[in-house]
């Protein structure tokens, strides 16, 4: 978990949003806007979670559909969904969430590495860089997980981008 | 992080590339009977020139043998040596090593083997019959800023360099001043953000300084900055523009000469190394060679030098826009009046016309003139004709048409091989001309014009003309046409395109005419372009390359599917028809064919086949779009025409990643992403040639 060793040094801030009632956050580093929903133009070929590309003034840019990604279901009828502007290796990518909440400045000792999760959830391991736990308003802790976009991006099958391009 | 001097280098180049192509067209343009003496002076101003910058940038390899161009040109511009056509093939040739002499000192490499002996062979010929003078030409010293004097220096700026107040950048134009100042910048030293001090500094550097200057003056420079660990100073080796790595270790690891002379013997290419590990097949190495020299050329191509002018008329367009956006503020505030209505239709109208002006404007930056390519024709054509016994004339119109900088360097090619052709086969031999009466003087024409929103460029000869008997028989041969079908002219003539049209068996009168023209279609093709041919038998072909104005603006067809809205390159759509009045049959149950004049013609479902599902496919749409390409055709289904426009091309791949059948995107005037298909790729997709 090297990335969590570097970032030891400070607070690190980052975007709390939420996606089926859990709370998930990116560093905010990564974050270049939040844009409210557009029509996204579907894609051939593409994953489901990969549904199509959308118009960020004038750069086509793929949207990933989280809740497909982790296989959280549809959304409910009332949730008018997010799209999270990231940029990541040189590339954009839109991420689309249920809702976005808030800043947080995490002291970056409070972040645990994410235990195994097992068969609950289709969310691997691999995707988070580590829980968080907030104080809730209710007295209760919410458990806040931590994406690592890095990972989450370079998965295969999400971009599959060098064996597509050379066919 | 690139080093200011790249700048000028770059410029540099280009200028002397100009230079020398400046020398060329000088050289083929003279009369040698009555030479003009101002020729002269342009000849040897270019070669002083080339001289003098590639000594000051640091290039002693150019400079030096410029120099002996200049030399001998120096008796021929006094009047004491006669400019004979032998003469001026050897300074051709000298043209041709100064580019490669730039070429590779563009790339720090040295000469290729090759062209240092061609280089030794032809000094020598500069000093055969040029009598006494060049005799000392060998020998003149070269410039003396160019020798490989001077110092190697490793510069690490102490941690409290900030601290203590010191400008680096004053230290290095110091340096600067006392030669020719190269850095390359080391950034290894420093940390990850978070573990940065920002007042310390992490730098450090190591910087060539081509000089003439004591050691002393450098120290100075150094004073009260770095010195002991943080500076080691070293005196340059004798030439060659970056150490090589034995160098240096030979310097700092105290390395023997003789273990890196066996070393280098046992090295091998990383691409070697992995063929005998049994990684990798040859091919696979040479092909990613390949690939590898093709994006070193693309980086290289990625400038465009634009007029000032242009620039400037940019600017006061951005001046307008502002004025304009005022004006609309303006109008916005003084609401819904009469007068407020009206102030703002007119700003409106005004901004409409600005934002056009600027788009056409900013699209011309791309432009640059066609004669960039026409260029190396005066010398190929004198070559050509010289090789095989034809007199041959080119004339050139239309130089100064503007082409998008992406098409100049893919016409390149083609209109090489259609020029060669015209020479070649086009042309017809001394003998026979003067049989039909022809002037001995052959003559090639090569235009380019702007009609409506296209560029034409013309390959013109008044050679024999498409033999169309030789055509026919042939493509019936080869099953392009039916027996029976009466192919108009223009049809026939467009066969010499087609791939394998006379590449199986040489046609005498018609040889090689095909060799390579499918390329030529190809490349006109990728460029969103076609092709034109006209042919007078005795009189001689013109052979026009139709082209768009630009890759980034693509003529379209807006077409609905479904929910979708795709985009067809124009080029590509042949017609347009309603399914009902068609002859729709269906073959194997669920494909369909439609019957048009006799042809059958695969029906194509474009969501199934882009794998949208097949929700909503029950119902038959009831357009048909009629589009080929590669020779294949096929009826995409269509719900609706939206409209022809033009549309400006984005890449899927800057952010996503390639799409088969998909060539790009393009915002429509909602705001919406619309695909733009690629015909070719989707022809192949439903031909099953590509796993999608």
């Amino acid at each position: 978990m090297a990335n969590i060793d570097a970032a030891t040094q400070g607070l690190q801030q980052v975007l709390c949003f939420a996606l089926a009632g859990e709370a998930y956050a990116l560093p905010i580093l990564k974050v270049r806007e939040i844009q409210a929903q557009a029509t996204i133009t579907r894609i051939p070929k593409a994953p489901s979670y990969m549904p199509g590309v959308i118009n960020l003034r004038g750069a086509i840019v793929p949207i990933l559909e989280l809740r497909d990604r982790f296989s959280l279901g549809v959304p409910p009828e009332d949730t008018r969904p997010v799209i999270i502007i990231v940029e990541v290796q040189g590339r954009t990518l839109g991420i689309r969430v249920d809702s976005v909440s808030d800043v947080l400045d995490l002291d970056p000792t409070a972040i645990r590495p994410a235990p195994e999760l097992g068969a609950q959830t289709a969310l691997g391991r691999e995707f988070i860089a580590g829980l968080a736990s907030l104080p809730g308003s209710t007295g209760s802790d919410t458990m806040l997980i931590l994406l690592d976009l890095d990972r989450l991006l370079s998965d295969k099958e999400l971009l599959a981008l060098d064996s597509a391009a050379m066919a | 992080m690139s080093n200011p001097m790249d700048q000028f280098r770059d410029a540099f180049f280009e200028e002397a590339t100009e230079l020398a192509d400046g020398m060329e067209a000088t050289l083929l343009s003279m009369d040698l009977t009555a030479v003009e003496p101002e020729d002269l002076h342009t000849l040897f101003r270019a070669a002083h020139s080339i001289k003098g910058n590639a000594a000051t940038f640091g290039f002693p390899a150019v400079a030096s043998f410029t120099h002996q161009l200049e030399s001998t040109l120096e008796p021929v511009r006094q009047g004491t040596r006669p400019l004979t056509d032998d003469l001026r093939e050897i300074l051709l040739q000298g043209v041709d090593l100064i580019r490669s002499h730039l070429f590779h000192a563009r790339r720090d490499e040295v000469l290729p083997e090759k062209d240092q002996q061609a280089q030794a062979a032809l000094v020598i010929k500069l000093k055969e019959d040029g009598s006494a003078p060049a005799a000392a030409v060998v020998a003149a010293p070269v410039a003396p800023m160019v020798s490989g004097t001077g110092f190697s220096i490793r510069f690490e700026a102490p941690r409290d360099t900030f601290r203590r107040g010191i400008n680096l950048e004053r230290l290095f134009r110091d340096l600067a001043k006392l030669g020719t100042l190269h850095t390359w910048p080391d950034l290894s030293g420093v940390p990850a953000l978070e573990l940065m001090e920002p007042e310390d500094c992490y730098l450090a550097w190591d910087l060539r300084l081509e000089t003439t200057r004591p050691r002393a003056d450098v120290d100075d420079v150094f004073e009260f900055v770095a010195e002991g660990e943080n500076l080691h100073i070293e005196n340059l080796p004798q030439e060659g523009a970056v150490p090589q790595l034995g160098e240096i270790l030979q310097a700092e690891a105290g390395v023997s000469p003789k273990d890196i002379r066996e070393a280098l013997s046992q090295q091998k290419q990383l691409g070697e190394l992995l063929v005998d590990m049994g990684k990798v097949k040859p091919e696979a190495v040479t092909k990613a060679l390949d690939q590898q020299q093709k994006k070193k050329n693309q980086a290289e191509a990625s400038t465009v030098r634009v007029a000032t002018e242009k620039i400037d008329r940019l600017v006061n367009l951005v001046g307008e826009l502002v004025i304009t956006q005022a004006m609309l503020t303006q109008a916005s505030q003084a609401g819904h009046t009469m007068q407020g209505e009206e102030q703002m239709s007119a700003a409106l109208l005004q901004l409409d016309r600005h934002t056009r002006e600027l788009q056409e404007r900013v699209m011309g930056i791309r432009m640059v003139p066609v004669e960039m390519v026409f260029s190396r024709f005066p010398r190929m054509v004198h070559e050509l004709g010289k090789q095989l016994g034809k007199d041959v004339e080119l004339v050139m119109e239309g130089q100064a048409t503007e082409l998008d900088k992406t098409f100049i360097e893919m016409l390149v090619d083609p209109l090489t091989h259609l020029v060669r052709n015209a020479v070649d086969h086009g042309m017809e031999e001394r003998a026979e001309r003067a049989l039909t009466g022809k002037p001995a003087m052959g003559t090639i024409a090569l235009k380019a014009a702007s009609r409506g929103g296209h560029i034409h460029i013309e390959v013109k000869d008044d050679g024999k003309g498409l033999n169309r008997d030789r055509i026919l028989e042939k493509a019936l041969a080869k099953g392009m046409i039916q027996p029976g079908a009466r192919p108009s002219d223009e049809e026939l003539n467009l066969l010499i395109f087609e791939p394998g049209f006379s590449t199986l068996e040489q046609v005498s009168d018609l040889s090689g005419r095909g060799v390579g023209m499918d390329v030529v279609r190809q490349n006109v093709r990728s460029l969103g372009g076609r092709i034109e041919v006209e042919s007078q038998p005795g009189q001689g072909t013109t052979i026009r390359l139709v082209l768009p104005l630009t890759l980034a603006i693509l003529d379209g067809l807006t077409v609905r599917v479904g929910e979708e809205t795709f985009v067809f390159a124009l080029a590509s759509v042949l017609e347009s028809f309603s399914r009902l009045g068609a002859d729709v049959q269906t073959v194997k149950g669920d494909r369909e064919v439609i019957n048009l004049r006799g042809e059958f013609i695969p029906v194509v479902r474009l969501q199934k086949l882009l794998g949208f599902g097949t929700s909503g496919e029950a119902a038959a749409r009831p357009l048909l779009v009629l589009v080929e390409s590669e020779g294949r055709r096929a009826a995409m289904a269509v719900d609706e025409l939206l409209g022809q426009q033009q549309v400006v091309i984005k890449s899927l791949e800057t952010h996503y990643k390639r799409v088969e059948g998909i060539s790009g995107a393009t915002i429509l005037g909602d705001g919406r992403v619309a695909l733009i298909l690629d015909v070719q790729g989707l022809l192949r997709l439903e031909a099953g040639l590509v796993e999608a």
